[in-house]
């Protein structure tokens, strides 16, 4: 399922908005519902609302904005939006959030198929419920405010849930997703080592059959899919890289209990206690596991804030990643980080501010005709701070502080010019100011 | 921020002349009517060479304000033109906010701005001598610009230094020529300007007249003992 078209009649600080989310024309895949969608803008445009509007909408969830806003009705009644789902998006269809008797539910409206018209209630109804339910993933809600409390006990039904939603569930509990592979791996293994015991045991002189029954232990390694190797070797252990720790891969235990969570471990091989793992370690490792885990297919995926604890240099490389790990899937990221939206085409970013009646709307970064060359910047291409400058509107290159020091190495600048230009250049005068410029441009970094 | 000459004498809003004079003779205060906002626009930005009065970036194209669009006095533009009456980026600055309440639509006041730099100017008063249309201004009087850091600082000749604050004063924080999206663009066009001039490509000096002209002029030099006449 894919999101092209958000309309809010009325809704807060939204009024007669529309966001259009498909490519621009030029681009190959003109008209198509957008891969991944960047939300910036001042706290308090929306960014996180429009979030939680879309389960709503699509799924008749109760997110937190559900439980929040005190007239629902006005969610049924102003909002909308326009999806599209099947293996080619063949089929699309304006859904809406309705209340019946047994509670909410998702309707749907000008349904097509590859264009033409479907009827929403005798078919496209049962197709969306069964494409949601049998193909594609759940939609996954990664809030602000991730709980990244490390406890794999209490287990999460997520098959049960009709969104997986971690402002409700702590992200740890996808762990249990994996455990019981990882038992029945670990258990395989206790077997064929208590086999090579009773070799040893029973003729421990024999050394053809001891290193057959060793063979056969290595062999099985080679083998056997091992879920927390998988894990590590691609998933955690090249972002752990960063911070010179690595998957633990070598677990000694006897019950599913022992297993416990992830055990992260030194280069030298001492583990690393849960209590003592970093903010940023634990952001990292909580982020991408479930991903990886949930192996979302299909499905949209929702992520406010993913640069909280992040590290710059790895705040750079986490979209990309999450859509490695994704098959089909639309991203939608809410942000305040110029790093994350230079992941972005500049039709994938939607800057919402607010006009002189304190309502929002987009901001758009094309001339003329919504034409791939008709955008006049892309934060691809942008340095971090003309991303800030130009796409987040800190229009300052600077403190204050620093503005008046610049202002100071200008003002002896054109001093130093005017005594060039009356050819005192080797004055006292001039030699001086050299000086103070030496020492401003030094203080200023002005390698550049 | 260049000189400019907004000679009230030949404009071509003669239908709005007429009316403001005839208010003005009779002492009456301007009305809040807009009839004549896009001839004074228009009219402005002819003036202006389409450029922010203060900060001279580019908000208006040349085929908005040209002397075509005016038929018998009045600002008409076809609506077959490539741009519309609200193509362009500026508002309507009152040099002297004090006379808005009686003389909103006096000639001698207004200068078209950059949208985003009259949001952040508001309502900050303007010393007499830096009012950019006035007989005795000069951009060289009380500006340096710096090529290095592309900034503009009071003229360092100056030796009041009452005088060079309330000039920095004005610089930062009602003109905002320093503002960094501005200094940016200004650097991007001085620079790109520099570079074909040096390679002798064709070339269109359309903005930031003042800061490049101080610039420039080190150019040409050069390139003129370089046997190169621009």
């Amino acid at each position: 399922m894919k999101i092209s078209k958000i309309h809010i009649k009325d809704f807060h600080q939204f009024k007669d908005f529309t966001l259009d989310l498909t490519y621009p024309k030029g681009h190959e895949k003109e008209g198509q519902p957008l891969d991944k969608v960047c939300i910036i803008g001042q706290s308090g445009t929306g960014k996180t609302s429009l979030l939680e509007l879309i389960p709503v909408i699509t799924h008749a969830y109760n997110s937190n904005i559900l439980l929040k806003t005190k007239n629902v009705k006005s969610i049924s009644e102003n909002i909308g939006i326009t999806i599209s789902f099947g293996y080619d998006n063949e089929y699309s269809t304006d859904v809406l959030c309705k209340k019946g008797e047994k509670g909410y539910f998702t309707h749907g409206k000008n349904t097509k198929l590859y264009g033409k018209d479907y009827d929403w209630v005798k078919e496209g109804k049962k197709l969306f419920f069964d494409w949601k339910t049998n193909t594609s993933s759940k939609l996954t809600y990664f809030s602000a405010n991730l709980n990244y409390d490390i406890d794999f006990e209490t287990e999460s039904k997520f098959e049960e849930r009709e969104i997986i939603d971690f402002s409700q569930d702590k992200v740890s509990a996808v762990w249990n997703l994996i455990l019981e592979k990882i038992q029945a791996y670990q258990e395989q293994e206790l077997t064929i080592r208590q086999d090579i015991s009773k070799v040893v045991e029973k003729s421990s002189s024999d050394i053809n059959a001891i290193q057959a029954a060793v063979r056969k232990l290595e062999g099985w390694k080679a083998t056997e899919f091992n879920p927390i190797k998988d894990v590590a070797d691609n998933c955690l252990d090249p972002l752990l890289k960063k911070f010179q720790l690595r998957v633990k891969t070598e677990l000694d235990f006897k019950t599913k209990d022992d297993i416990g969570f992830i055990k992260i471990e030194d280069y030298e091989g001492n583990e690393i206690p849960h209590g003592l793992w970093s903010t940023g370690t634990k952001q990292v490792i909580l982020s991408a596991l479930p991903l990886y885990l949930l192996k979302p297919k299909h499905t949209v995926i929702l992520f406010d804030e993913p640069e909280r604890s992040l590290y710059p240099d790895l705040q750079r490389t986490v979209v990309d990643y999450y859509s490695s790990l994704a098959e089909n899937c639309q991203f939608f990221y809410s942000t305040h980080s110029p790093i994350i939206a230079s992941s972005f085409d500049p039709w994938e970013i939607v800057e919402l501010k607010f006009n002189k009646e304190h309502k929002v709307y987009r901001e758009t970064y094309f001339e003329g005709e919504n034409h791939v060359d008709n955008y006049k910047w892309n934060p691809k291409y942008m340095r971090w701070d003309d991303i800030l400058q130009r796409v987040f509107d800190l229009e300052d290159d600077g403190s204050e502080v620093r503005r008046e020091k610049l202002d100071e190495l200008a003002t002896l600048n054109v001093k130093y010019k005017k005594l060039k230009k009356q050819g005192q250049e080797d004055s006292e005068a001039a030699l001086g100011i050299i000086k103070s410029i030496e020492k401003l441009s030094k203080e200023l970094s002005k390698w550049d | 921020m260049q000189k400019i000459d907004k000679n009230y004498d030949t404009i071509l809003s003669t239908k709005y002349k007429k009316w403001v004079d005839n208010l003005e003779e009779k002492g009456k205060p301007h009305p809040e009517s807009r009839t004549y906002y896009d001839d004074i626009v228009m009219e402005l930005y002819r003036c202006q060479k389409g450029v922010c009065a203060y900060t001279e970036k580019f908000i208006c194209p040349p085929s908005l304000y040209k002397s075509d669009n005016w038929i018998d006095g009045d600002y008409k533009i076809t609506d077959e033109a490539e741009f519309t009456r609200t193509d362009h980026a500026g508002e309507l600055e009152h040099f002297d906010h004090h006379l808005k309440t009686k003389q909103y639509w006096l000639w001698d006041n207004l200068l078209m701005i950059d949208a985003r730099i009259n949001g952040l100017k508001s309502d900050k008063d303007i010393v007499y001598y830096l009012k950019p249309d006035s007989k005795d201004y000069s951009p060289e009087k009380y500006f340096d610009y710096d090529e290095i850091t592309h900034r503009f600082v009071p003229n360092s000749d100056i030796e009041d230094k009452a005088k060079w604050q309330e000039i920095k004063y004005m610089i930062d924080n009602v003109f905002y020529l320093n503002h960094g999206v501005i200094l940016n663009d200004r650097r991007d066009f001085i620079n790109e300007l520099r570079s074909k001039i040096e390679k002798k490509s064709p070339f269109k000096f359309d903005r930031f007249f003042t800061a490049t002209k101080m610039c420039l002029d080190e150019i040409v030099l050069e390139q003129r003992m370089q046997g190169y006449n621009l």
